[in-house]
């Protein structure tokens, strides 16, 4: 847990310095209050890449992957090569 | 190098936070103006944000811009979805060159759009390109080009997603090519007797025809997909009873059918339900009826009959060219 709060902090320092979005808090829904248009969802994925040295496929681009930050954390911890060191 | 940056979209965010983090000075940034929708994130309020000047994107049509290029001793002007046409004066003031970055490659797909046309079109590969401006949109000589496999299961938006990254890398290669020596840049011409240039209107006006091949079909499904966004060609539309059925979701069974085109078969239930083309069942799995997406095996039932997508001339909405797309970018490719 301790694990993912940090990953949420750090996905949450994504969205405000890399991407110019505050997000209230890790569990708001990035796409009903409109925050993750196309161009930040695009920007977030290739951040997502830099970041933590994960590869998104065309099959994790499944919106509930991306729906919050806390998911988002959980989507990236879960995948091949994650790297939280970067 | 003295860069001036005219930039929009995904692409352009991403390399102008790349430039800010190289030697490079950006002379200024031009942009649309950010009215709309003041907490999301636009080139214009990234680079306000980084300190840049920024200036209308618009003023490139001018050629009196092109006294300031020169005033500013810009050495690179750099388009990267930006859509306005630069005036040939401007094109020509910067001191070693003007460069677009396309998100296609050329010269067989200019234009627009043309990430869904590329699906559309049943393609297996994709690319884009970095070509040096010339007047004609997307016909100046070649610099740099990165091709990539479009996979069988891609949508319009994990394409796109696919061409941002690849040519953010062929920018940052030419400015340091550029930074080198300029001569070394190279200028390949293109041979435009194989361009295809792609313009706003999108396939069939939309219209979706059972009596096409499941693989047509599924393709131009793939082609408008931008979920979780709205997609600049909306979704191909079929018709049940009179009233507009758009197909959101699909994908290809391999199944043989002989049931006539447009028969609804069998359901695998949230999976989705089997609807008959010209030659197979193709599996629809989500559709878009009163502009909410719902599963397509709530909406229909084994035996139903689709139609063919209404004529938007007899809708009444003979106009219609995009519906609830939402970045004039990604729309226009």
């Amino acid at each position: 847990m301790a694990d993912l709060n940090s990953l949420c902090s750090r996905i949450g320092a994504i969205f405000s310095e890399q991407m110019n979005l505050e997000v209230p808090s890790v569990d708001t829904d990035l796409f009903d209050t409109g925050l993750l248009d196309s161009l930040a969802f695009v920007n977030l994925l290739t951040c997502l890449e830099q970041k933590f040295g994960i590869a998104v496929s065309v099959d994790d681009l499944e919106i509930e992957n991306f729906r919050t930050v806390s998911r988002i954390a959980a989507f990236a911890a879960s995948k091949n090569g994650f790297n939280n060191n970067q | 190098m003295n860069i001036l940056l005219i930039a929009e979209e995904s692409g352009g965010i991403q390399l102008l936070r790349a430039l800010a983090q190289s030697r490079h000075r950006i002379v200024a940034v031009m942009a649309l103006p950010a009215k709309r929708s003041p907490d999301r994130a636009t080139v214009w309020r990234v680079a306000e944000t980084l300190g840049y000047p920024t200036w209308p994107a618009g003023l490139v049509k001018d050629p009196d811009f092109a006294r300031t290029v020169r005033s500013e001793k810009v050495d690179i002007i750099l388009n990267v979805h930006s859509l306005y046409v630069i005036h040939k004066e401007v094109i020509n003031a910067p001191g070693i060159g003007s460069f677009n970055l396309h998100p296609g490659p050329l010269p067989a797909y200019a234009g627009l759009n043309t990430v869904s046309w590329a699906i559309y079109r049943d393609e297996s590969t994709y690319g884009v390109t970095v070509h040096k401006i010339a007047p004609e949109v997307d016909a100046g000589p070649i610099v740099s080009m990165s091709f990539f496999k479009i996979e069988a299961n891609d949508t319009a938006l994990s394409l796109y997603s696919r061409c941002v990254k690849a040519g953010l890398a062929l920018v940052l290669e030419l400015l340091e090519t550029a930074a080198a020596d300029p001569r070394a840049i190279p200028l390949v011409p293109q041979d435009l007797a194989k361009r295809r240039y792609f313009g706003k209107a999108i396939p069939e006006q939309g219209r979706l025809r059972w009596s096409r091949p499941a693989r047509e079909i599924v393709n131009f499904v793939r082609a408008c997909d931008y979920y979780p966004f709205p997609s600049p060609w909306s979704h191909p539309r079929a018709s049940k009873g009179g009233h507009d059925i758009a197909v959101a979701k699909a994908s290809l069974t391999g199944r043989a059918c002989d049931a006539p085109p447009g028969t609804v078969g069998e359901s695998e239930g949230a999976s989705g339900i089997y609807v008959a083309c010209a030659d197979e069942w193709i599996l629809a799995s989500k559709l878009i009826m009163k502009g909410r997406r719902i599963d397509a095996a709530d909406a229909l039932r084994p035996g139903e009959r689709l139609e063919d997508g209404q004529d938007p001339s007899e809708r009444g909405d003979a106009g219609r060219s995009r519906l609830d797309f939402e970045h004039r970018g990604i729309a226009d490719g």
